[in-house]
């Protein structure tokens, strides 16, 4: 029963907060809005079990992830009016998400029964170690593609900051 | 008097609540205490005397009540506000840099566990199993105080600073998260506790069994607190103070406690894998428990703890007045170029060597 | 007690007596504003804001943050796992790092790291 009430308390908070990433016109109160969202999420995990994940989410979404956001910001460095033109939400982007929101709620409809089920109930007190042992038994080859899935992030980065027609020179 | 019946639960949630207590309040006993030796320690290096006049009429004390004067000083001052902040972040900054450092020290397993009236209490605030992972998620949410401090505040000299800082902290996370899984490694556990206990016996110590280990950890235990020589981010030359340039009062106060409690934590941590914790060299915690008993043995190890802790504070200190502060890209050449490759060939060859000894 | 009970606990009173901290000069400190004290820190001179573009540079570090943040989790999941993997966990992970090493030489070549 207490753990309901923490689930929907979480609950609450995290799709506040995320209303709060849409909605507000300052992109930084936007971006810390997305930090509470992320661990609120992180607390639900911890609550269905999965500590590992949690940890996860707040590592590397909350604590990388957004920081990368908030630099991009600070380092545009938008003035308030710069900001409102690039906050008006387009017809096409409200349709769109409309639109996936219905997808994602009829396949969760239609999919009752046919998916299998969470995982979670055979996970014991030790996460890491069974999240582990799945990963590099079971899940050997999607683990080994994810690190050419980094490697490729990285050589993309790279690609987008730095010019490749010009040499390596530092502005 | 009849005590009402408690269950187990209660009983942990009032402990919990206690032994926070008790650590904010030892916590905020450092900074005072910290500064005090900040300032006299170079006044003895460079044979000057630092500060040794507030005191109670005759009794100067050293000068240890200077610090607590300026405390109550920043607590009386004007709360100036720059008119171009961001109010509501320029007053919540210096909050969420505090909050995560105060979990961090929270994790730390202070001793082994006490008894009360049957009640088996451990003696750290939050007791995970992923202790290590905790520690590194807190640290990286840590970062947004100072990034909104700097933006908040709305100046150029607060933006670079927090820039810098806070591309510092995530530069010097990385290896300090690589610098612990050879310990992992060795010794099979996320638990900060269940590491101690493996470092039962002192050649069995992190710092015997991974010294290189060790040795990215002290470098990122002065860079990710923003110490010298790492403490670019407020170059007084060059930054006036970095991200808090703009604050005062009891808010500035506020961003000098979390630095001193991530200060104190980031020792207990390196004493913690390190270092045994909480054990004594040489004795065994079986041997001080028929001794003293649970209740006084685990205070020696308490007590052990902070020791040992308090070594790595005065080196802090020691350093700072020792090394030259880095240049920028030095810096930034060291956490990426340096420290990183050497975290990843440390691992791989403690690797190696494990699997080699178990075959 | 669920092990997790303690960081809301710590969460919540850190929360309430770091609020009550940072009011505290506002509660007794005096309270004179003027104009020139509100203006930013600019050594003396008038202010000029804050409004100009910060170096690529601290964007290329996060994005490199996060791809390495990600490898340190994995490297996590198999240190734990080591001692049950032994030798099939070491290759796997040898393979894992060796294309993330391949990624940091390129970025070493691009000079990315570079700062001046």
């Amino acid at each position: 029963m207490i753990e309901l009430g923490f689930f929907y308390l979480f609950a609450v908070i995290a799709l506040g907060a995320a209303l709060g990433v849409i909605l507000l016109k300052n992109p930084v109160a936007a971006a810390m809005l997305l930090v509470v969202t992320l661990c609120a999420l992180a607390a639900e995990y911890v609550l269905l079990g999965a500590e590992f994940s949690a940890a996860i989410q707040v590592l590397v979404y909350a604590g990388a992830i957004v920081i990368l956001f908030t630099f991009v910001i600070m380092l545009l460095n938008l003035g308030q009016e710069e900001v409102g033109q690039l906050m008006g939400v387009s017809k096409w982007a409200l349709l769109f998400s409309l639109l996936t929101g219905a997808a994602i709620i009829l396949i969760q409809r239609l999919s009752v029964g046919r998916l299998p089920e969470a995982a979670l109930s055979t996970l014991g007190s030790d996460n890491v170690y069974e999240v582990g042992m799945a990963l590099f038994t079971r899940y050997l080859w999607p683990f080994e593609l994810a690190s050419l899935l980094i490697l490729l992030a990285v050589i993309a980065s790279i690609v987008i900051a730095k010019k490749p027609t010009l040499p390596a020179r530092d502005a | 008097m009849e005590l009402p019946v408690l269950d187990e639960t209660a009983v942990q949630i009032i402990a919990t609540v206690v032994k926070f207590l008790v650590v904010l309040v030892a916590v905020l006993h450092i900074p005072p205490v910290m500064i005090w030796v900040e300032r006299r320690a170079p006044a003895l290096m460079q044979r000057r005397r630092g500060p040794n006049r507030v005191g109670f009429f005759r009794w100067r004390l050293w000068g240890l009540l200077q610090t607590l004067a300026d405390a109550v000083k920043l607590i009386f001052k004007e709360e100036s506000v720059p008119g171009s902040a961001y109010r509501g972040f320029f007053h919540l900054a210096p909050l969420i840099g505090l909050i995560p450092t105060l979990l961090f020290v929270s994790s730390i397993p202070f001793g082994p566990g006490i008894e009360i009236g049957g009640w088996k209490i451990s003696l750290s605030v939050i007791e995970l199993d992923i202790g290590a992972l905790f520690i590194l998620a807190v640290t990286g949410i840590g970062v947004y105080g100072v990034t909104l401090a700097g933006w908040a505040s709305n100046g150029k000299f607060s933006l670079l600073g927090s820039l810098r800082a806070s591309a510092q902290m995530i530069s010097y996370e990385i290896p300090l998260g690589l610098s612990l899984i050879p310990l992992v490694l060795i010794y099979g556990s996320l638990n900060l506790q269940q590491l101690i206990y493996a470092q039962s016996v002192v050649w069995k110590w992190g710092i015997f069994l991974s010294p290189i280990s060790f040795f990215i950890f002290l470098i990122c235990m002065f860079a990710e607190t923003n110490r010298a020589p790492f403490d670019l981010s407020e170059g007084e030359s060059e930054l006036v103070a970095g991200f808090h340039t703009e604050y005062g009062s009891a808010k500035f106060a506020l961003f000098f406690l979390s630095e001193y409690v991530a200060m104190f934590a980031l020792s207990c941590l390196c004493s913690v894998l390190f270092f045994g914790g909480w054990q004594i060299p040489f004795v065994s915690h079986a041997l001080l428990v028929s001794l003293l008993g649970v209740n006084l043995a685990a205070l020696v190890g308490v007590a052990t703890l902070l020791l040992k802790a308090a070594f790595f504070m005065w080196l802090y200190v020691w350093v700072r007045w020792t090394l030259p502060r880095f240049r920028y890209d030095q810096l930034m050449n060291l956490g990426w170029k340096f420290l990183l490759p050497l975290g990843l060939a440390n691992i791989c060859v403690t690797a190696l060597v494990l699997a080699v000894m178990g075959a | 007690m669920h092990p997790y009970l303690p960081v809301l606990i710590v969460l919540a009173v850190a929360l309430v007596i770091g609020l009550v901290m940072s009011f505290l000069s506002a509660f007794f400190g005096p309270k004179v504003p003027s104009a020139v004290k509100q203006e930013v820190f600019e050594c003396g001179v008038p202010e000029l804001g804050s409004r100009e573009r910060m170096s690529v540079r601290f964007y290329l570090t996060a994005i490199l943050f996060i791809l390495f943040d990600i490898e340190t989790v994995f490297l996590y999941l198999w240190a734990r796992t080591f001692k049950s993997l032994g030798w099939f966990g070491i290759v796997e992970i040898f393979v894992f790092v060796a294309i993330l090493v391949a990624g940091y030489v390129y970025v070493l070549k691009r000079k990315a790291l570079e700062w001046e």
